[in-house]
């Protein structure tokens, strides 16, 4: 470039931003451009390069000696575009520049007294309008149910940053990660993926603000938390994509906890569990009922203690509360030491249940196998109600109902009883994950089938 | 009285002056010597009011009572006249300490010798964990028959002198009840006022039969012809006891078939009795062999 061409007339940094436009606007897909600060302290710059999207992208060379490192000369040799740009009138620069210009006799040289390169050319890189279409990735919903990805325009061609546009998207519960907000722009027949916001919104529908910053940046507004970058590979993220959108049902999860020595630990896992669903079941209908049991007493003189009612069909904040209260009690004497009243719990459940929702999983943490209904080889104590726990069993499992016990030991699991009452999750109190019993027992997701796009997108005007 | 540790000698002995009043019967029982009446009340004691079972023995015990009952008696030329008279049968039970029954100990084997009526305790439960009652009951007879060969005191078919009251024991127990409800055995009496079911007549040797091959199916063969070898068969009688008895429904005063043990399992400690005592054919055996033994 002849020195006449530099526009004097212009501020420095101008005329170096004007230089930077017309370069940037000539930079095709896959072409790369180096751009070099020279003053009197050294060599400092980027290198530059537009990908398949239209955006592009930069990488700072590392700052240096007047004499350019192996990087830098790497870089110049496989610009197609180089600008070298003089910043102060030290001799130094001016030796630098020549030197420079001794490897790459096509580089453009420009006079910014004074100016910051890096700052510059972000500056140029933001202003470019925009080279495609910028849309949002969406999940679609059939009026089947049936899910699909899809986009949603946001930003037409030669939009350049500063305009924002409203969206209102919809997020669909139990999806912790948070929802990603993917940009995606069409080249030709192909779309490409631009950036991958993450942001942990409430399930539930919101009216969000987009503002283009910039080719391939935006800036989601309106929610109360700050998006940040999402490194997920692409696929991890799609494959969570349920086929169909399922509307949560109520959870109504039923647990009785046998008080008694080792309660405390029954007591502090069930907590976890109705914690779970809790962080997890926001949006969700999710109701507790919690029964208290302990042994019935052998001694005919003496009221038998029946299984009581701690909560029905309240809040998981309730239930917290009904669980920390149980446990300030402390737990009750051992009493018989071979059975508990596990029978007469699943009698209390049954008849209260016919009164509201039914339960979609009973979870019986205990340690003490139920009393028989009659004189047993393995038991002599056997229920003064004759209740049998067996037919209780099968109709929860004909109601549908999913069965967990927690047990306090690993022999005890061997135990039929407990294997029966453990048909869908037989787990120990101490180690049990109580994610994986959530899961199994059906009150929290199984496994990682969230929707991980915004469900419903309203184009901008 | 012969059975191995845990066959429930002791308690069978407590539970004998209970049966005699629990089933109204003319006969009492008393103590021929102080040790034998303090040994009566004491485990007597025990059934009843500590509910707890009387301890094992230790050693070789040797309880002298009397069961007396009284008789009113005809006499005269033409039998016309009538008198009150006092029936009194001596009652020397031997209760050895289990350890004895599996290795004949001499003194067992004196006593044995000495008595004309033995009580052979037949624990199915322990048969069950063991299976050493035919070994025990063939190396037993075996010394017993050694030494009243050299005395001189066998039958003239050879067989020992003793009248046998085989007694299963343990009836109140899950596996005894139910072998025996399986195979058809068990009847109530119209007249027990609890209805406790009971096994009767030759049932009774049905069933022992069948308990003996709870471990081994040719021990029942085994042990009743070892049984009928050495002692003529119609001084053999079988019955099926317990001790405790079954328990009774605090409600319906009745035997409850769906919850008939008498039994606790404490989360500590020895198993205790759960109600009040109701021994089964405690008392028959003995009264059996007393009236054989005073026969003519």
């Amino acid at each position: 470039m002849d020195r006449a061409e530099r526009g004097w007339g212009l501020p420095a940094s101008d005329g170096l931003r004007a230089a930077l436009t017309r370069t940037l606007g000539a930079l095709g897909p896959g072409d790369r451009l180096v751009v070099l600060g020279l003053d009197g302290v050294g060599i400092g710059g980027v290198e530059l390069r537009r990908t398949s999207a239209g955006i592009v992208e930069g990488a700072a060379l590392p700052p240096g000696p007047h004499e350019p490192s192996p990087e830098v000369t790497a870089a110049l040799d496989r610009a197609g575009a180089v600008h070298l740009v003089r910043c102060d009138g030290s001799p130094a620069a001016a030796t630098a520049l020549d030197r420079l210009l001794s490897h790459r006799g096509d580089a453009e040289t420009v006079d910014a007294p004074g100016a910051d390169v890096v700052a510059e050319v972000r500056a140029a890189i933001a202003d470019e309008p925009l080279r495609y279409l910028h849309e949002l990735v969406t999940v679609q919903v059939a009026p089947d149910g049936r899910l699909s990805l899809g986009t949603q325009p946001l930003f037409a061609q030669d939009t350049v940053r500063g305009l924002a546009v409203p969206i209102s998207v919809r997020i669909a519960p139990g999806n912790p990660d948070g929802t990603a907000f993917a940009l995606v722009c069409q080249v030709e027949t192909r779309l490409r993926l631009v950036s991958v916001q993450r942001l942990r919104l409430p399930p539930g529908d919101h009216e969000l603000m987009v503002e283009l910053r910039g080719p391939g940046r935006v800036r989601i507004l309106g929610a109360a938390e700050r998006p940040e970058p999402d490194h997920r590979p692409w696929e991890e993220i799609c494959g969570t994509l349920p086929p169909v959108l399922a509307e949560p049902r109520p959870a109504h999860l039923v647990c009785a906890i046998e008080d008694g020595p080792g309660s405390p630990a029954r007591i502090s896992r069930v907590r976890d569990l109705v914690a779970e669903t809790l962080a997890e079941g926001a949006g969700r209908d999710v109701r507790v009922s919690l029964v208290r049991y302990g042994p019935h007493t052998r001694d005919p003189r003496s009221a038998d203690p029946g299984a009581e009612v701690l909560l029905w069909e309240g809040g998981p904040r309730d239930a917290l509360d009904a669980l920390r209260d149980l446990a300030g009690k402390g737990p009750a004497d051992l009493g018989y030491h071979r059975c508990a009243q596990v029978e007469c719990a699943l009698t209390l459940v049954r008849a209260h249940a016919r009164r509201g929702l039914p339960p979609t999983a009973l979870l019986v943490a205990g340690d003490r196998p139920a009393h028989p209904d009659r004189t047993a080889p393995h038991e002599r104590f056997v229920c003064p109600r004759r209740t049998d726990w067996q037919p209780l069993i099968r109709a929860f499992e004909a109601e549908g109902t999913r069965l967990g016990a927690l047990v306090g030991a690993a022999p005890r699991q061997a135990e039929p009883f407990w294997r029966t009452l453990g048909r869908d999750v037989l787990a120990t109190t101490d180690t049990a994950d109580m994610r994986a019993v959530g899961r199994s027992l059906g009150v929290l997701e199984d496994g990682p089938r969230r929707v991980p796009f915004p469900i419903v997108v309203t184009a901008p005007e | 009285m012969w059975g191995p540790t845990g066959s429930g000698k002791t308690t069978f002995l407590g539970a004998l002056n209970l049966a005699l009043n629990t089933q109204e019967s003319p006969w009492r029982l008393t103590g021929a010597d102080d040790a034998s009446t303090d040994a009566l009340i004491d485990m007597t004691r025990r059934l009843t009011e500590g509910q707890a079972f009387p301890e094992a023995t230790q050693k070789i015990d040797r309880y002298r009572w009397y069961l007396i009952r009284e008789l009113e008696e005809r006499y005269g030329l033409f039998g016309r006249k009538r008198r009150q008279r006092q029936l009194q049968v001596g009652l020397d039970l031997v209760d050895p300490s289990g350890g004895h029954y599996a290795s004949p100990h001499e003194e067992l084997v004196e006593y044995l010798v000495s008595s004309r009526g033995i009580v052979l305790l037949f624990d199915p439960e322990r048969e069950y964990a063991y299976g050493d009652a035919f070994s025990s009951l063939h190396a037993m007879l075996s010394r017993v028959d050694k030494r009243m060969l050299e005395d001189g005191l066998l039958l003239p078919g050879g067989k020992l002198p003793h009248h046998v009251a085989v007694c299963v024991t343990k009836f109140d127990e899950y596996r005894v009840l139910k072998t025996a409800e399986r195979l058809r055995l068990v009847t109530t009496d119209l007249t027990d006022r609890f209805g406790f079911p009971r096994v009767e007549g030759e049932d009774r040797r049905e069933l022992f039969r069948e308990l003996c091959a709870v471990r081994s199916p040719a021990n029942a063969q085994f042990i009743t012809s070892t049984l009928e070898r050495y002692f003529r068969a119609d001084q053999i009688s079988y019955f099926v006891t317990s001790a405790v008895g079954f328990h009774v429904n605090e409600r319906t005063e009745l035997y409850d078939p769906d919850d008939f043990s008498n039994l606790d399992d404490p989360a500590s400690g020895p198993t205790r009795i759960r109600g009040p005592v109701y021994p089964i054919q405690v008392l028959e055996p003995v009264l059996w062999l007393s009236e054989r033994l005073t026969e003519g």
